[in-house]
């Protein structure tokens, strides 16, 4: 089955992606909404604290011979490397993770960071939580921007009648920097959704003073709190978990120990099974600092990182596997990331100091099948402080799953993101092909000329032929992909239609004009502005 | 009692019982000298456990130390100690509170944490507390962390670096007026910040960082790194001249800014919304604002005859600012500790774990977003400057439901414990010392003064004694405080009166008013 989505792939030559419009959906959003909002997909962020080494992790086994000069001390034997293709490996204890590749659930991107890296642990998830550059700081978080567009106004009125559930959740104390809004983060933080915590509804009487505004304030906080630990613990109630969640492997754990990641991604699960409406969910692993005995010497399969890495592969499997026997699996993708990779060449104590890039993991079952990128280069020699060099902004992958799978605008993830990102074909299976890149919709009865502009009067014309009287909508963007005129004409039988005259603000060069119909068509005109 | 405990609520962290009385019986002017006294920092942070650092003794301070051992401790001893100055002081003072007024005013942060270094700049926090501004400005200029956190320690003449003259002029004395041209803004201009920069070129900062050796946390002026070159300043600092002083130019630069009234209405606008308001209307800014500014300036920048005028003023003590301050996280977790005395009853305090339990402190407000050791930018926190929303920055529900959980779910606990040592308020020493711990009425009233910051209406104090009585009739109570009093320690007669005491708690905690101080 493929999920209704409305999605574009590529924004070619950043041309803006096309209107969301399919005949189904009622008159006025289209028109004015940029983003699929009866959507009921989630995303589940994992964050892997500490700068996971991703060399040890995805390797590739086609620099095997130099790997063995730059990191012997800790690079795992050839023969135990799980093989994901002929030339990249996964690490021995990542087996399940790697059984989801097989079936295409399972999409690494290799070497993902940002220019001009900083390996402090703080700064450099800062970085990643809040999608910033390196030298940019920003005090909302990417995922925060993006649910904001989606909450209009949150923390004021919600929950609502129309939005009653938290627009993000999560596992543990903290609610998640990921989520932090330009006010407030958007994020309930759950321990435990069977079993959430209710604040005190004593109340009495507010004065009318200063005072009494603050108290009112905090109340009305306490009450959403309330509204939405109410909601969250009825789906939890509700919901169920298909398959038993594993404990940790017993071959390399002492028995019987939950494995935190798994108890927290069946938390996840449950709450996503009883109907919970919220968009996003984190969890988050600590450990990945592996500074000191990250493998054991002669058995560098084995050691802290395998044990973490164990608990990670097993976990999502599981995860995965219960969506999957729910019926989910089409509704809920995975990211997982970490600050940064680690050193190219090992510390003298069997571990890895902090470095630049290293991989990201998506998973569910719209992930694009294969791997992304290309192998890590060797080169023999290389300093000790050198790091994995980058191959994609993790601001791509960030924006490309916005994209893929919110069905949101490239022009719209400039804004979020940053104005450089370029698409990444990373999740985008389960979205209708006839709307993917810049084809256009066909709308029965509508017959559009090619613009015109009046070099004299700088007015852009068009000829439209509509099937009896209708509005149609017009977008123009620049060459970056951003919206700089919006409008809408009444159309009525065949006739040449002024759309608009160039605002002088608006340089020459080349635009890209896109129409939308009422009743669903559009298509995109390029239009020479002079 | 109601403005003696609103004047202590502000100034003093989670003031006692004990306390609110003393302030009441000195008087307003006699509860001021001694809020207001200045008084040594506190004796600094130590190794508190045997296990690292073989240079350094147990219980003997790290702060002029080397890093040649292993250090790893040095970063909970700092954090334990901070709050434990908060959380555990002997003292009725205004100490602490302004410290941390002052670690928000220029919140240093940054890349750089030698402990040392961190150490040395909350002390001189503490130091001048209700010190001098002039002095405070001239010693952050050139204090070791601070020329790290805007790079100071590189503006060299050839390659100035505005980062700090901004900031200087910006957040720390001028404050930024509107913006009428292109680079001025109003108090300042872009001329200035490169002027200001240049006479600031210089100072250096000794190789101390985790050294190894006996390297001072020091900075120290370069004189070939300066630039001697004549300074401009444009005509909104009265087209004045830097000319080359060298090693004092910038103490030069310091009283050329706070010459101007701004800087002192500045300042004060950062006094008044750290400790009665956030919003400043024309109204504050005339009939507050303004003559604070002017006793600033006529006593030469001591800070402390404002603080005085400011806690005397009748606008201080407005019905409609009682309570009007949404505590930060420190205020929380002072303010459900101190008024028992925390857990200084226990004696598995030693050492080791007072240290332990003060990180912990500092752990949870790193949870409520207050991690004091790395403000989140220059401008300090955002409950302090960002319009409309100030103190509302501390609050939301992920955020209440933590601070429900802090305090009600561990500090109030009964299996509440540090490491594996289970502690338990000191419910004994805070009911002893009321007014008549007899009287149901007298427990409930004498603590809500101590512990909110208004009366509460009927409903709610009903409540609050059903939690209190559990059940239980009202005219059982004398006999089992008596019996409670008499026996301290002994668990048959302890029980019955704290496992009453502790729903009471729970409950009163647990309020939206708790919140607000």
């Amino acid at each position: 089955m493929k999920r209704r989505n409305f999605l574009q792939t590529a924004a070619a030559f950043s041309i803006p992606a096309l209107f969301p419009v399919t005949g189904t959906r009622a008159g006025a959003s289209r028109f004015t909404s940029m983003i699929n909002p009866d959507s009921d997909r989630i995303l589940v962020i994992v964050h892997l604290f500490g700068g996971n080494d991703g060399l040890n992790t995805l390797i590739p086994i086609d620099q095997y011979d130099d790997l063995q000069v730059v990191r012997k001390e800790i690079l795992i034997d050839e023969g135990k490397i799980l093989k994901l293709t002929d030339d990249l490996g996964i690490h021995p204890e990542m087996k399940d993770m790697k059984n989801l590749f097989d079936d295409g659930k399972l999409r690494p991107i290799q070497s993902v960071h940002y220019p001009n890296h900083n390996r402090s642990h703080f700064r450099s998830t800062d970085i990643y939580t809040t999608g910033s550059g390196s030298s940019e700081f920003l005090t909302s978080g990417w995922m925060g921007r993006y649910l904001e567009t989606q909450y209009a106004g949150y923390p004021v009125n919600y929950p609502s009648s129309a939005q009653p559930h938290p627009p993000a959740i999560s596992i543990g104390d903290v609610a998640h920097p990921t989520c932090e809004g330009t006010k407030i983060n958007l994020s309930q933080t759950v321990l435990d959704p069977n079993n959430t915590r209710t604040l005190s509804n004593m109340m009495a009487a507010a004065p009318g003073d200063k005072y009494g505004d603050e108290l009112s304030f905090i109340r009305t906080t306490m009450k959403q709190t309330n509204d939405y630990n109410t909601v969250i613990k009825s789906a939890a109630d509700k919901g169920r978990n298909a398959v038993t969640y594993r404990y940790r492997d017993d071959r390399i754990y002492p028995q019987n120990q939950h494995n935190p990641l798994a108890e927290q991604l069946k938390k996840v699960a449950r709450m996503i099974s009883g109907g919970l409406q919220t968009k996003v969910y984190t969890v988050y692993m600590n450990g990945f600092d592996t500074h000191a005995g990250q493998v054991i010497e002669g058995n560098e399969h084995t050691g802290t990182h395998a044990m973490l890495l164990s608990d990670v592969s097993r976990a999502i499997a599981d995860f995965q596997a219960d969506m999957k026997a729910q019926g989910l699996e089409e509704r809920v993708l995975g990211m997982t990331f970490s600050e940064f990779g680690r050193r190219i060449r090992p510390n003298a104590s069997f571990g890895t100091d902090h470095g630049t890039a290293g991989p990201m993991f998506l998973f569910g079952s719209c992930v694009n099948g294969g791997i992304l990128g290309d192998n890590v280069k060797i080169d023999r020699n290389i300093g000790q402080g050198d790091g994995v060099p980058m191959q994609f902004d993790f601001r791509d992958v960030y924006g490309s799953i916005l994209v893929d799978w919110f069905d949101v605008r490239s022009y719209e993830v400039k804004n979020l993101l940053y104005d450089n990102f370029t698409y990444l074909p990373i999740a985008n299976t389960c979205n209708e092909e006839e709307t993917a890149g810049t084809t256009d919709k066909e709308d029965e009865g509508w017959v559009f000329g090619e613009p015109r502009t009046n070099t004299s009067t700088n007015e852009v014309s068009l000829q439209v032929t509509s099937p009896g009287a209708n509005n149609l909508r017009y977008t123009l963007f620049d060459g970056r992909g951003r919206m700089v005129l919006a409008n809408q004409i009444s159309v009525d039988g065949t006739a040449d239609h002024v759309l608009f005259k160039r605002p002088n603000r608006l340089p020459a060069g080349t635009y890209v004009l896109r129409l939308a119909t009422e009743s669903g068509g559009n298509l995109t005109r390029k239009v020479v502005l002079n | 009692m109601e403005q003696a405990a609103h004047l202590l609520r502000r100034t003093v962290y989670g003031p006692r019982f004990d306390e609110i009385q003393r302030a009441h019986r000195a008087g307003l002017d006699g509860a001021l000298d001694f809020i207001l006294q200045e008084l040594p920092p506190p004796s600094p942070p130590v190794k508190y456990r045997n296990d690292y650092d073989e240079y350094v003794k147990l219980g003997e301070t790290w702060v002029n130390r080397s890093y040649k051992g292993n250090n790893q401790y040095r970063a909970q001893s700092l954090k334990g100690w901070y709050y434990n100055n908060m959380v555990s002081s002997e003292r009725t003072n205004i100490q602490e509170r302004m410290a941390f007024f002052w670690l928000n005013y220029f919140a240093v942060h940054g890349p750089v944490t030698d402990h040392r270094a961190m150490y040395r700049t909350l002390k001189l926090y503490q130091e001048q507390a209700v010190g001098n501004l002039r002095t405070m400005l001239q010693k952050i200029t050139v204090e070791p962390r601070m020329l790290f956190c805007l790079d100071g320690h590189t503006n060299d003449k050839r390659n100035p670096n505005e980062n700090f003259a901004r900031e200087l002029m910006e957040l720390y004395t001028l404050g930024k007026g509107p913006a009428v041209g292109t680079g001025d803004y109003t108090t300042y201009t872009e001329q200035d910040v490169a002027a200001l920069a240049r006479a600031l070129t210089g100072w250096r900062n000794k190789d101390f960082l985790y050294s190894d050796d006996d390297t001072p946390v020091e900075s120290y002026f370069d004189a070939n790194a300066h630039d001697t070159g004549t300074k401009q300043l444009s005509n909104r600092l009265g087209n004045k001249v830097i000319q080359n002083s060298g090693a004092n130019e910038y103490k030069e630069i310091i009283d050329i800014l706070l010459s101007y009234k701004a800087a002192a209405l500045h300042f004060c606008k950062r006094l008044y919304r750290y400790f009665v308001y956030y919003e400043i209307d024309d109204e504050v800014m005339t009939h507050v604002i303004h003559p604070l500014a002017d006793t600033l300036r006529a006593n030469n920048f001591e800070i402390k005859p404002v603080l005085r005028q400011l806690l005397s003023s009748e606008h201080f003590y407005q019905e409609t600012y009682r309570g009007a301050i949404i505590k930060n996280p420190h205020d929380f977790i002072t303010s459900v500790l101190r008024p028992f005395k925390e857990f200084e009853h226990e004696p598995v305090l030693g050492l080791q774990r007072r240290y332990e339990l003060g990180d912990q402190y500092a752990n949870y407000c790193r949870d409520l977003q207050l991690q004091f050791l790395e403000p989140p930018t220059i401008s300090g926190w955002k409950a302090y400057y960002d319009a409309p929303q100030y103190y509302r920055h501390w609050l939301s529900p992920a955020l209440m439901q933590a601070r429900d959980k802090i305090a009600i779910g561990f500090l109030l606990d009964e299996d509440f414990h540090i490491k594996s040592d289970r502690i338990d308020v000191n419910y004994y020493g805070y009911l002893k010392g009321l007014s008549d711990p007899h009287s149901v009425d007298k427990v409930i009233k004498d603590t809500v003064l101590v512990f909110l910051p208004r009366p509460l209406a009927d409903n709610q104090l009903n409540y609050l004694k059903g939690k209190l009585l559990q059940g239980a009739m009202e005219m059982e109570w004398p006999a089992l405080v008596t019996a409670y009093l008499a026996n301290p320690g002994v668990k048959e007669f302890a029980r019955p009166v704290d496992d009453r005491l502790r729903p009471f708690f729970h409950a009163l905690v647990g309020l939206a008013e708790f919140q607000l101080q």
